[in-house]
């Protein structure tokens, strides 16, 4: 009978270890692979005129995890422009358009946020020349998980 | 920051208040009329003088027999300056041969930074026929007033833009006869504009 209960106990344990090791196998899994699911696309920079101005970047961060994300900064070249911020663009109902720096910008499990014209940007700033349209700039995206994304953003137009 | 632009911030603020842009909203100026607002009886606007992109002066009564439309905005912003600049490119476009009926004007609420060079690069990437224009802050305050066009300089202490301004967004139409007639919200439809202006040829 004792022997019975043991042997009951050890088959319950060996059950539910099995269980569990998958699952956490599977935990291990998830935290890699969250990092490389932000992807980037149709990112786009505004041409420049002028010297010592500043523009925007424009793109779709895609956040294809399970766990929330939120861009914190932007990298550049300091060769093109001394500094990076994140900015949102809002236009009241009083038609006034305001322009803030922000902290950061979260992105939503398994889903994407639209950096456009009208809204958020990438800001760079002290620009050290002019953008024209053959450019293309290299930015590093840091996120607060700390995954980072290089996104190729080739310069456009300004209309 | 250094603690004039605080202040300076402080008194704009105070001056718009007092200039009655408050109207007792706490969301800031009055509202500009709604989208593709057709103003009846138009509204008589001051001549003004201020200097082009070229370094010359200019008048608004330079522009009598055309319909111009206005843009209030600066070089320095990055986003719905060129935004409205390109859509005038389009207006423009759409309007085909009366296009020469109609002035294109960007005028600069940051006297400080956009010199005439500066508007000159600016406005010839979208087109060579668009005007800019600027002046001193006083000057410019007073044509924005009478637009009912807001603006404010805001700095930030973290941020490298030095500064960054505020400012309505809309664009305006003037008639021929240089009366304020249309009022557009930004990202109205061209196609909607080029109704509009062609209404008041």
């Amino acid at each position: 009978m004792r022997m019975r209960r043991f042997l009951l106990a050890v088959l319950i344990g060996v059950a539910l270890g099995a269980l569990l090791i998958p699952r956490l196998g599977d935990e291990d899994d998830d935290a890699p692979s969250s990092a490389p699911a932000i992807t980037v696309r149709d990112a786009w920079v505004r041409a420049t005129v002028g010297s010592g101005g500043m523009t925007g970047a424009f793109m779709v961060i895609e956040n294809n995890g399970g766990t929330a994300d939120r861009l914190v900064s932007v990298g550049v070249d300091a060769e093109i422009a001394g500094a990076v911020e994140i900015h949102e663009m809002t236009i009241g109902e009083d038609q006034v358009m305001r322009m803030r720096p922000i902290e950061g910008i979260d992105v939503p499990a398994g889903g994407n946020i639209e950096l456009k014209p009208g809204g958020y940007h990438i800001m760079l700033l002290e620009l050290q020349r002019d953008l024209t349209p053959d450019d293309t700039l290299t930015l590093t995206l840091t996120f607060e998980s700390g995954a980072q994304v290089e996104v190729s953003a080739p310069v456009r137009a300004m209309e | 920051m250094p603690r004039w632009t605080l202040l300076l911030a402080g008194l704009l603020i105070g001056a718009a208040a007092l200039a009655g842009c408050g109207s007792g909203d706490a969301s800031g100026p009055t509202p500009t009329p709604l989208p593709g607002t057709l103003l009846d009886p138009p509204k008589e606007i001051g001549d003004f003088t201020l200097t082009d992109h070229t370094g010359q002066p200019f008048r608004l009564s330079d522009l009598r027999g055309k319909v111009a439309l206005l843009f209030f905005g600066y070089t320095n912003c990055p986003d719905i300056c060129p935004t409205t600049l390109a859509e005038f490119k389009r207006v423009k476009a759409l309007l085909g041969k009366d296009a020469a009926r109609v002035a294109f004007v960007f005028v600069s609420v940051d006297g400080e930074r956009d010199t005439p060079e500066q508007l000159a690069a600016y406005v010839r990437a979208f087109d060579p026929e668009f005007i800019g224009l600027t002046g001193d802050d006083a000057t410019i305050r007073a044509i924005a007033r009478d637009y009912g066009v807001f603006y404010q300089r805001v700095s930030y202490e973290e941020s490298a833009a030095g500064y960054l301004v505020d400012h309505t967004a809309s664009t305006f139409g003037v008639d021929q006869e240089g009366r304020l007639r249309l009022v557009f919200s930004y990202g109205t439809d061209p196609a909607a504009i080029v109704a509009r202006v062609r209404a008041l040829f």
